[in-house]
């Protein structure tokens, strides 16, 4: 002899099983499957048929809790995961890096240079200064991807931020 | 017929805020309701409204209660925010936008190759 109350509990009882279903979505599943089983008793089917029927419906415990953990907010690690991406973004531009020391480097031995030779001219601060600027631009125009990459860590840095507030 | 999977997956969401729209309702009403409109085209797993439901509920679209049905179990009532209204006004401009793309397309002839 069929007994629903145990089927109900041993279905509840599967479905708990299942990491991600806590015990308010059983409740919520539950009555949804009393509703349903309700339905088809007024219809005319067995107890016994009818939960078959509505278990059936509902979908298998395994589909129900992949979609009930796709849906649970998992904050750490879903920082932890933008934070890894962040940290790739910056390994990508430090590949690049190599070249813009060696730039820099000889950027400064001119500058010393320059300081050596020019001691105590009236021009050497200007000198210093024409020399600073083309430091500089040498910087942003053999580093066009350096600003890109900047720019992608602003942007991730933005939606970390704005995605935390709402959480 | 029956609806193609992406579509049923696509319009879940509207068809979600358009119900709750009219007022509080709950999971297997909700199905219920829907099944009626698309005269059973519209086939969902029934278990898969509910995750649904609580991700619109953590993006503050819909909000919910437990409440005592008439049959005295407990059972979880949603009901729209105001934010959820928006996102129905936003979400029903795109799909009429579909649709009236749709129709000037269709009133061509047709070409088959």
């Amino acid at each position: 002899m069929f007994d629903l109350e145990q089927g109900l509990a041993q279905w509840r009882h599967n479905l708990m099983g299942c990491r991600s279903v806590k015990r308010v979505h059983a409740d919520e599943l539950e009555d949804h499957l009393r509703c349903e089983i309700e339905a088809l008793v007024g219809q005319g089917f067995s107890e016994e048929r009818a939960f078959a029927l509505a278990t059936e419906t509902m979908g298998d415990p395994d589909t129900l809790a992949a979609a009930y953990a796709q849906s649970r907010r998992r904050p750490f690690r879903t920082t932890l995961n933008r934070i890894h991406r962040m940290e790739k973004n910056i390994m990508k531009a430090t590949r690049s890096s190599a070249l813009m020391i060696g730039t820099s480097l000889i950027w400064a031995a001119i500058m010393i240079a320059c300081s050596l030779v020019m001691r105590g001219a009236e021009q050497a601060s200007d000198i210093h200064f024409i020399l600073l600027s083309g430091w500089f631009a040498t910087f942003f125009l053999l580093q066009p991807s350096g600003t890109a990459t900047m720019k992608a860590e602003w942007a991730c840095l933005k939606r970390l931020v704005s995605s935390n507030r709402r959480s | 017929m029956p609806l193609p999977k992406d579509f049923v997956a696509a319009s879940a969401t509207p068809l979600i805020l358009s119900i709750l729209s009219h007022g509080e309702s709950y999971g297997y009403d909700i199905i219920q309701r829907v099944r009626k409109l698309s005269d059973g085209d519209l086939e969902w797993a029934d278990g898969m409204l509910y995750p649904i439901l609580h991700r619109l509920e953590k993006r503050g679209l819909v909000r919910s209660h437990w409440g005592k049905a008439p049959s005295g179990r407990r059972r979880k009532y949603y009901g729209l925010c105001q934010s959820g209204l928006a996102e129905l006004t936003v979400q029903r401009e795109s799909w009429q936008q579909m649709n009236d793309m749709l129709q000037r397309l269709s009133g061509g002839n047709v070409c088959l190759t």
